[in-house]
């Protein structure tokens, strides 16, 4: 239980500092200066003291979806390996119920924006889904690429096979790792697919399926989307940098792979503010290209592994 | 295959010990309260509701003469007097036939139980007819699962594509549904010659003196048969197309999603999620009944994989374009059929190869999949059927905002929605993950090309899962949420008690397939067991009934009950959050209108404006015809219209090329009987010298 | 035949890591729209070819190697982009490749080749020392996909830089399976590519004099007239 429960309050607490952190990045990066580390949290609060304002016309389901998502979300956090290696719900889920989660998360985000039944919702919608369809088999064709040391789809597998293995980075993660990055922003609505920091533009993705949310319902959905990137990031850090990683519960062991981790979490949250200053937004009709070459990417992946690496 | 006539258990006692007793009873029961039905009606349609909870009856008691049969792994056979002399019937209930014996009670009650409400508005004079059929039709497919010679099966099996005929036609006096009809008719007998060819070829091989005269078309004398590589081929070619034809095989599939969608909602569910399963339990029955493992090569299995992956992508491809709520479920089932036939040739290339665990979790995972479609397509088609009668639109442009106003009936294809989008914790997602877990035993396999079309084949099921997710997004966020597009859907009301209830069962049955995924498989297992002789090596026994572990020790795991309590625990916990930052006060407001005063449904997207990155982004899988208004028009229109391309690609093309054959034919025909006595003659002297010195 | 290399787990993973790292940049290739950035993608292969010639040359201990190291990067890295940059900047051109056939259609035939070359270099690589196992396939894989940019793409420099992409991947396999060619072809060809890409500009100043455009399709159009 106790581990459970530290990692629930571990991702709870670090998600909007995480995406603080990626914040204080991008504004150095770009000659502004950072709102803080806790600026994410600053708005949370705010948000949950604020008035809940339904839109008419609206079902249940518009009221239920914030904390379904959030639910759903937050229940991976449990199986993904980020204090210990083995924790013990893990086999509970596997890699593929965990995309399996974030898809249910998209779909049921997706039919809380159509339900407000405005033209920005729906667009929303729409959008999200479609840089769903192929995100999300290429999440799994990454999956499957890391999983293919294991033999099995089990994340503590897969991070035991990679922490056991002779070779220091294997020439098919370098693939993995190509369409890992560009699903990463695809899909936590990042910069070249779309604008985290927008509020009203015509190609926006994420803000427009939020656009009719306001207090406390805007606030699980956007805690959950930060949950997501966080995730996300710990996913990416369990395949392609696995150090460091404690496999026992001994305070020690804790306490410095918690160093390592909050390490690697800050490099990858300054590497993604890197990209998200450095690149331009796509048109809308190039994000399939762009996860269709992440999927392809990753499938490249899976086979380079049985050419030069079994 | 060899199992003793003395493995029937004892004598019956009475007549419902024994599942074959008990399901010959069914059949035979449908028959009779069909015709009792169809007598009755005429008189009254209060009896509507009492004759179709009989009919329903008869679907649990199959269902449990299924589970029964699956719990003892029975296999009963008996041969019953009757059909032609020296021809007797021969019908027997193996695992294989329980299992889908249990898809078929299991699904028929539900739809049966919705049926008793919604036939309320068909016209009466069309409603004894209708009832009759639907019996026939249980009763003709429950023949199909049950027979054990080619006689038996092709009997019931021609019965089965007339009566469905008859249930597609019922409302006849509209075009659209003569055509489709005709279309299905003519798709069936083509199916019904192939599948005939390949019961000849299996008998022609069987060992001479084994079973004389024409008892040798019994399925026993058929596993015995041993042919030659070349006819075995024949005999897979033709079973696959054969059977393909009905199951909706591309290119085959062309009836499919005109003649489901026409029929009345209750049979559309019947067709799409039961009548489908009969073609894969027929493909089972042949490839791994009647032809035997041994008999099939591992490079079969790639194209059935192949064509199995494309079916996949190509039927969600077309469903997410579709604005029909029905034709969109039904392209939905080709792609559901494709993924059922993707495992079944993972599972001949894994077993033919020598990976037989890995294959047996491949076939398990399609059959479980079976079993899952029948479910969730069988509630999703009533639920299109409620959308219909609520708005009396035919269209998603019509709906809309139904969620609100039936929110019952609303909630439960909500279920169904999420189920077939293939999300955990559904029943949708523990086969599509057994499959993946298949497939992803792609490393054990040798040579590249082999393991580039499994995992080809697995990214296909994932790609088509994906797009599974958001074509339902789109069937439920345009009909049942936002606002209402029509008149009819502002004024729709929830669905009466009956059809509630018809629709719970369903989802009861997709819950309950979701949480006991080791129960089920474990039955699953037992169908199986003869045909691939092998247990699951990863029995459910050893895992114990929490944990799905296909591939032991190391494998991946997963628990849809553990997951479920998680995300039960959770809920309320989110909950619970907002209240930790005190109580603050909610209330309505209009939406925001983009600073316009007036917000109109015209303004929310519409079918075809939801699906149309997926046309823009897989053009080529449609052949598009696109109507763009001229600058300066007084009243533009936009007009799209999407077809799919097989009919101008392939079946315009057969046409034209029949019709300029009666054209040559056409030469040859003068008007005068002397003409054709001397084409008459001519043939006779031809023939005759052919026979003679040929 | 060469003799087999020591066994050296750490340089061959370096090797196969650089393999796949070029067999990416070939396919990415195919994904960019951008000239400039093809250019530079066409500069990195450079950096990845010197890296695996350094390390098959420290490997096999043959000196030759690292000479062709260097002239690889003299030329491959810091010459020929330099050259096509100013090509670039003096044609004017800018924005975007125009592609015959779609971007991700391309890519599609891009994975589908890469299978084909796997499959075809599958018995070849059982033949093959330690070193270049495998990675026969993927120098197959990379000129194909160097070939199918050439074809899919409409600019003549896109297929400059194809040709010169195809050339790198002839150069990877040539490296990893033999050694290299002897010095006096290494150069041979080095030098080959060179004028082809100065004939090629120069051709392309005269094209767009003439056309006004560098859109091979007008030069198909005077072929059939």
């Amino acid at each position: 239980m106790a581990v459970e429960g530290a990692q629930l309050v571990l991702a709870l607490v670090a998600a909007p500092i995480l995406t603080g952190w990626i914040g204080v990045c991008r504004a150095v990066l770009s000659n502004r200066s950072p709102a803080g580390l806790l600026q994410p949290w600053r708005d949370l609060v705010r948000l949950f003291r604020k008035e809940t304002i339904i839109p008419e016309g609206t079902s249940f389901l518009f009221r239920a979806v914030p904390f379904l998502v959030f639910a759903a979300l937050l229940s991976c956090v449990l199986f993904v390996p980020f204090l210990v290696t083995d924790p013990p719900l893990a086999p509970v889920a596997d890699a593929v119920v965990l995309v399996g989660l974030f898809s249910l998360a998209r779909m049921l985000m997706a039919f809380g924006a159509m339900d407000a039944g405005t033209p920005f919702g729906d667009l929303g919608g729409r959008r999200e889904m479609m840089v769903g369809f192929l995100a999300e088999p290429a999440t799994l064709m990454i999956l499957f690429t890391a999983s293919l040391w294991s033999r099995s789809t089990s994340l503590p597998a897969i991070l035991h096979s990679l922490l056991g293995a002779a070779a220091p980075f294997h020439p098919s993660l370098l693939f993995a790792l190509l369409a890992f990055i560009l699903i990463l922003l695809a899909e936590n609505g990042r910069l070249p697919i779309d604008n985290p920091s927008t509020h009203l533009e015509l190609t926006m993705i994420h803000e427009a399926m939020l656009l009719e949310y306001s207090g406390p319902l805007l606030a699980m959905m956007e805690w959950g989307s930060q949950i997501k990137l966080l995730l996300y990031l710990l996913i990416g850090t369990d395949f392609f940098l696995p150090a460091g990683l404690p496999s026992s519960l001994s305070p020690g062991a804790l306490g410095a792979g918690l160093l390592f981790l909050s390490a690697k979490l800050l490099m990858a949250g300054a590497g993604l503010a890197l990209i998200e200053t450095l690149f331009a937004k796509l048109r809308i009709f190039r994000v399939p290209e762009f996860t269709a070459l992440a999927y392809l990417l990753a499938t490249m992946g899976f086979l380079i592994h049985f050419v030069l690496e079994v | 295959m060899e199992e003793s006539p003395s493995a029937s258990p004892l004598p019956s006692m009475t007549p419902f010990s024994d599942p074959l007793d008990t399901s010959l009873f069914v059949l035979l029961g449908w028959g009779i309260a069909g015709v009792l039905g169809f007598f009755l009606l005429q008189r009254s349609r209060i009896l509507l509701g009492p004759l179709s909870l009989l009919l329903a009856a008869g679907g649990i008691i199959l269902a449990s003469s299924g589970i029964r049969g699956l719990v003892r792994g029975s296999d009963l056979r008996q041969v019953l007097p009757g059909g032609l002399p020296g021809l007797p019937f021969h019908v027997r209930q193996d695992p294989l036939s329980s299992f889908f014996l249990l898809i078929l009670g299991g699904a028929a009650t539900g739809i049966l139980l919705f049926s008793a409400g919604y036939l309320k508005s068909l016209p009466p004079s069309r409603l004894p007819a209708y009832f009759l059929r639907t019996a026939l039709f249980l009763a003709s497919m429950e023949g199909v699962f049950l027979a054990d010679d080619a006689y038996v099966f092709m009997v019931f099996w021609e019965i089965m594509a007339l009566v469905s005929y008859a249930l597609v036609v019922t409302e006849s006096d509209r075009e659209e549904v003569r055509n489709a009809g005709f279309l299905y008719l003519l798709m069936a007998h083509f199916g019904s010659l192939l599948i005939m060819v390949a019961f000849f070829v299996l008998a022609s091989h069987e060992p001479s003196g084994l079973s004389p005269g024409l008892s040798a078309f019994t399925f026993e004398s058929m596993r015995t048969s041993a042919p030659p590589t070349g006819a075995a081929l024949l005999v897979f070619i033709c079973a696959l197309l054969g059977f393909g034809a009905k199951a909706g095989l591309i290119p085959l599939h062309v009836w499919l999603p005109e003649a489901h969608p026409v029929a009345p909602s209750p049979a559309s569910a019947l067709l799409s999620g039961i009548m489908l399963k009969t073609a894969i339990y027929g493909i089972l029955r042949v490839f791994f009944g009647l032809l035997g493992l041994g008999h099939l090569d591992y490079t079969w299995g790639v194209p059935v994989l192949l064509a199995g992956g494309l079916m996949a992508l190509f039927g969600i491809l077309h469903a997410l374009v579709q604005s029909d709520p029905k034709k969109l479920l039904a392209y939905s089932s080709i792609e559901n059929i494709g993924i059922l036939f993707l495992g079944i040739g993972l599972a001949i290339l894994y077993m033919r190869s020598g990976h037989s665990l890995a294959g047996e979790i491949a076939l398990a995972a399609s059959l479980y999949h079976a079993i899952n479609h029948a479910f969730f397509k069988s509630l999703l088609f009533m639920g299109a059927g409620t959308m219909i009668h609520a708005t009396g639109s035919h269209d998603l442009n019509g709906m809309g905002g139904l969620l609100r106003r039936m929110p019952v009936s609303g909630g439960f294809v909500l279920v169904g929605v999420l189920c077939i989008a293939g999300l955990p914790p559904g029943n949708g997602f523990v086969s599509e993950w057994l499959l993946l877990q298949a497939a992803l035993q792609a490393g054990s396999l040798s040579g590249t090309l082999l393991r580039s079309a499994v995992l080809l084949g697995g990214a296909l099921l994932v790609l088509a899962s994906a797009l599974a997710a958001m074509g339902f997004v789109k069937f439920y966020g345009i009909g049942y949420l936002g606002l209402p597009r029509s008149e009819g859907a502002r004024n729709a009301h929830d669905v009466s008690a009956a059809e509630k209830i018809g629709m719970a069962w369903m989802v009861a049955g997709c819950l309950l397939l979701a949480l006991s995924p080791v129960r089920m498989l474990g039955w699953i297992e037992q169908a199986l067991r003869p045909l691939t002789g092998a247990p699951l090596s990863g029995s459910p026994s050893l895992t114990g009934w929490l944990w799905l572990l296909p591939l032991p020790p190391r494998g991946a795991t997963f628990s849809p009950v553990i997951l479920l309590g998680i995300l039960a625990i959770l809920l309320p916990l989110a909950l619970l959050i907002p209240r930790l930052f005190g109580k603050t006060s909610r209330r309505q407001s209009p939406v925001w209108g983009c600073g316009y005063g007036t917000r109109t449904f015209r303004m929310q997207d519409s079918a075809g404006s939801f699906a149309q990155p997926i046309r823009h982004f897989f053009a080529n899988f449609f052949l598009m015809k696109r109507h763009l208004p001229e600058p300066g028009e007084k009243r533009p229109t936009f007009e799209l219209t999407v077809e799919d391309p097989h009919w101008a690609y392939l079946y315009r093309p057969i046409l034209r090329l029949f019709q300029s054959l009666a054209g040559l034919a056409e030469k040859v025909r003068s008007g005068r009987i002397s003409v054709y006595l001397v084409y008459s003659f001519g043939t006779l002297i031809f023939l005759l010298t052919v026979f003679r010195w040929m | 035949m060469s003799p087999p290399l020591p066994a050296h787990p750490l340089a061959n993973y370096l090797i196969q890591f650089l393999g796949s790292a070029l067999l990416m940049s070939a396919f990415a290739m195919l994904a960019l729209r951008r000239m400039t950035s093809l250019v530079r993608i066409f500069a990195l292969q450079g950096i990845l070819l010197t890296l695996s010639t350094l390390a098959v040359a420290i490997l096999s201990s043959e000196t030759h190697l690292l000479f062709s190291a260097l002239f690889t990067f003299a030329f491959k890295v810091l010459l020929l982009p330099a050259i096509l940059f100013r090509l670039l900047n003096r044609l004017r051109i800018q924005g975007e490749v125009e592609a015959l056939v779609n971007v991700p259609s391309t890519m599609v035939l891009g994975l589908a080749i890469v299978v084909f070359s796997f499959t075809l270099a599958g018995p070849i690589s059982e033949l093959a020392s330690t070193v270049s196992k495998g990675l026969i396939g993927v120098g197959l894989a990379s000129l194909l996909l160097s070939f199918l940019m050439m074809i899919s793409r409409r600019k003549a420099l896109t297929q400059v830089i194809g040709f010169l992409g195809m050339e790198n991947a002839l150069f990877f396999s040539a490296i990893n399976a033999t050694y290299g060619m002897p010095m006096v072809v290494e150069l041979g060809v080095a030098f080959d590519v060179l004028v082809g890409t100065f004939v090629f500009g120069i051709f392309f100043f005269q094209i767009r004099e003439t056309f006004e455009s560098l859109d091979l399709k007008h030069m198909d159009t005077t072929s059939m007239e």
